[in-house]
């Protein structure tokens, strides 16, 4: 495998809360290869988007980082934020969670493109029209040329999700950090917009983070996920490891949770309770109060991420057990 | 037969906009709605789903006269809100709450989420008081959030944990019908699962109807007792859960079920692909709006509208062959 070209090292966040600080991120480690992707995965408030804003350098300012960001060899963690915006669009692009906290409501959907592909490229206006045009017919909106003068609102929520992704696209990134850039998408635009992501790896060589709850998705694309839980990594494991043998039990239970096409059943399955209150975590491993396999020793310390090989790592205290067990 | 909750009748809605030069006097329309119908009874989810653009989040904005019809009418328990005189509406607005696809742009940045919550039944004439702050804690708790984020403003929260506050708005003052548009894409899947269970319990408790748009076709299967599939503004087919999965009859529903992803890595390439591109509202082609990417199509196709016709009790479709569709394209591997 090659050096990586995003390191994450021992990455924390905290934000004020009352007289102290809660960790919105606790000590967090991935990496991620050229024209790799990796998956994040984890329930809703687990630190993932928090973790993206803190790689792109978009952290509200209230936000304390410790630990280290490494992108291309450059720790980010620190960086003022004029050399951070240098390296925004043209080297790390971002899709966002919500297209409205990053279209302008007051300016033409077709200005906000135009703007993206002037910012890293001379061109003249109806050039940079024609590639705004044509990014806009790459995401699948009809009759892009007329859409070009509209502004967000007049669009539907997957177009706005797609504008966005069309900025993304404008530029050809190194990395792109993709939060949620299918949830207002039917499945057939999804599809489309899949294979243009394994079209900027395949020509680009661009590395994604990809934050999706959409497991079909993941399925589709990931190289490797990484599993979070109430801030913390709990599972790291390749795509094919993940769904065949998930070592985590939250990973499985996320797996479990999972509706199929063929399930008709009364009541979804879901895992019972909810994450814990992050001003006041249980001790011991932070899944504990919802793991039905959990024994004494769970909630006396928190268990490291243990090693399983192929590039796969549970903090579970039984990861490693089952492991030996399956070996033997 | 009793009266369903709500009725929409022939819902039609044209955006216009600009010019594309100035000498160009003619302003493109964009045929969002055209000429929409279709009832939901008490007690019953009917799923709206569709293409990206094709008309659902505005038909759930006209259903609630946050946008004016072009033509048509919305009858709530009979009585047409779109005629409706503006008292009569704000009361009628109690039982008719909204779930938005985009939580950042509706919940206000300057109130508190306790305020949020409780902010349509204010507008009902209730004042603040413990009992209230109670109520929006509980509601809290209900979504899976803690009663202590009360005070906390929007942005403090993460986008699944958003979404989920305007759950809880919605269902604050206990109405009647509720439409959810995209209400739980933006959450994990065991939170996801809650959310569902919780909508579902309510039904069951107070009789609540909804109004689900959405993409997740397992999770329509899961929460619908009704489907209605939209194509570039019109219905093109609806039929029971279990009609609309095991026969679907429209070629558009078939493509649809055909192209959900697989959930598992071993089954990447078995996603079938509906071929074409999405045709637009601002010139939809003639006759049946599906004719550019159907398997089936006609020459008639080209030019004559398919009216939506019953095939069977409860399975209306809008197609000239839907009597050869049955059977549809392979069922997918599983
Ligand atoms: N500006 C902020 N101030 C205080 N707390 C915050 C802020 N932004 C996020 N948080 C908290 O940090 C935690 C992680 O949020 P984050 O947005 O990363 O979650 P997420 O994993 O992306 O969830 P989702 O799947 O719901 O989008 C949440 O508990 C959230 O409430
Ligand atoms: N205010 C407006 N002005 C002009 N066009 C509009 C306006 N609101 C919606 N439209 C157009 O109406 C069409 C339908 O939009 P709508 O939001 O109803 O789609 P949708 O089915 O909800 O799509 P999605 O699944 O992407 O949310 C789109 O072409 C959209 O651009
Ligand atoms: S009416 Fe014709 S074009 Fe339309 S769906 Fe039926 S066969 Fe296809
Ligand atoms: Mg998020
Ligand atoms: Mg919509």
């Amino acid at each position: 495998m090659s050096a990586p070209l995003l390191d994450i090292r021992n990455l924390s966040i905290g934000f004020p809360a009352g007289k102290g600080e809660v960790l919105a991120v606790n000590d967090v480690n991935f990496s991620v290869a050229p024209r790799e992707l990796v998956g994040i995965v984890g329930e809703s408030g687990s630190g993932k988007s928090v973790t993206a804003l803190a790689i792109i350098g978009l952290l509200p300012p209230n936000a304390r980082v410790s630990g280290e960001i490494a992108f291309a060899g450059r720790n980010l963690v620190g960086l003022p934020q004029r050399q951070l915006r240098g390296l925004r669009g043209k080297e790390m692009g971002m899709i966002f969670q919500e297209p409205m906290t990053s279209l302008n409501p007051v300016f033409t959907v077709g200005d906000q493109i135009v703007e993206a592909v002037r910012a890293h490229e001379h061109m003249s206006l109806k050039a940079a029209r024609d590639r705004a045009t044509e990014l806009l017919d790459k995401v699948g909106i009809p009759s892009p040329r007329r859409r070009l003068d509209d502004y967000p609102h007049q669009m539907s929520g997957g177009m706005r999700q797609r504008v966005m992704i069309a900025i993304a696209l404008s530029s050809s990134p190194k990395l792109l950090i993709a939060d949620e850039p299918t949830t207002a998408l039917d499945v057939t635009i999804q599809a489309q917009l899949l294979d243009l992501l394994n079209g900027l790896r395949e020509d680009f060589g661009t590395a994604i983070v990809l934050i999706t709850h959409n497991m079909g998705v993941m399925a589709e694309i990931a190289d490797r996920v990484v599993v979070m839980y109430c801030s913390r990594v709990v599972e790291e494991a390749g795509i094919f490891d993940l769904f065949d043998r998930p070592q985590h039990p939250y990973t499985e239970g996320l797996l479990g949770s999972t509706p199929d096409m063929g399930e008709t059943a009364h009541r979804l399955t879901t895992i019972r309770g909810g994450m814990p209150n992050p001003a006041d975590l249980p001790p011991g491993c932070l899944f504990a109060p919802r793991c039905d396999k959990a024994i004494a020793q769970c909630t006396t310390a928190q268990p490291p991420l243990f090693e399983l090989g192929d590039g796969q790592k549970a903090a579970c205290i039984l990861a490693p057990k089952l492991q030996t067990e399956g070996a033997t | 037969m009793t009266q369903p909750l709500l009725a929409v009748e022939g819902l039609v809605k044209h955006f216009a906009l600009k010019s594309e030069n100035w000498f160009d006097r003619s302003r493109p329309l964009v045929r969002a709605v055209d000429n929409v119908s279709f009832s939901v009874g008490h007690r019953e989810t009917l799923a709206l789903v569709g293409e990206s653009g094709c008309g659902k989040s505005t038909t759930g904005r006209l259903i609630l006269q946050l946008i004016d019809p072009t033509a048509g009418a919305v009858r709530f328990e009979g009585a047409d809100l779109v005629t409706m005189a503006p008292q009569a509406l704000r009361r009628a607005r109690k039982d008719l709450q909204i779930i938005f696809q985009d939580p950042h742009a509706s919940l206000n940045p300057r109130m508190s989420v306790e305020d949020i919550i409780l902010e349509p039944l204010y507008a009902q004439g209730e004042r603040p008081s413990a009992a209230m702050r109670t109520y929006a804690g509980d509601l809290l708790e209900k979504v899976g959030l803690s009663r202590r984020h009360a005070q906390r403003f929007a942005h403090e929260f993460s986008g699944g944990q958003r979404q989920r506050i305007g759950i809880a708005r919605a269902i604050a003052p206990k109405p009647k019908f509720v439409i959810c548009d995209e209400a739980v894409s933006a959450l994990d899947v065991s939170v996801q699962a809650q959310i569902i269970n919780l909508l579902q319990d309510l039904q069951e408790e107070l009789g609540m109807s909804y109004l689900f748009i959405g993409h997740d076709l397992a999770v329509v299967r899961h929460i619908a007792d009704r489907v209605a599939v939209m194509y570039l503004g019109r219905i093109v087919e609806t039929a029971p859960k279990t009609t609309i999965y095991a026969a679907p009859r429209h070629p558009y529903t078939q493509a649809l079920l055909a192209s959900a992803p697989v959930p598992h890595p071993r089954l990447r390439k078995t996603r079938n692909r509906l071929r074409g591109e999405m045709p637009s509202p601002l010139n939809p082609p003639s006759g049946c709006h599906f004719h550019p990417r159907c398997p089936l199509a006609q020459d008639v196709c080209k030019t004559d509208d398919p009216v939506l016709r019953t095939l069977e009790s409860g399975h209306e479709v809008a197609c000239h062959f839907a009597e050869l569709t049955a059977g549809g394209p392979a069922p997918r591997p599983s």
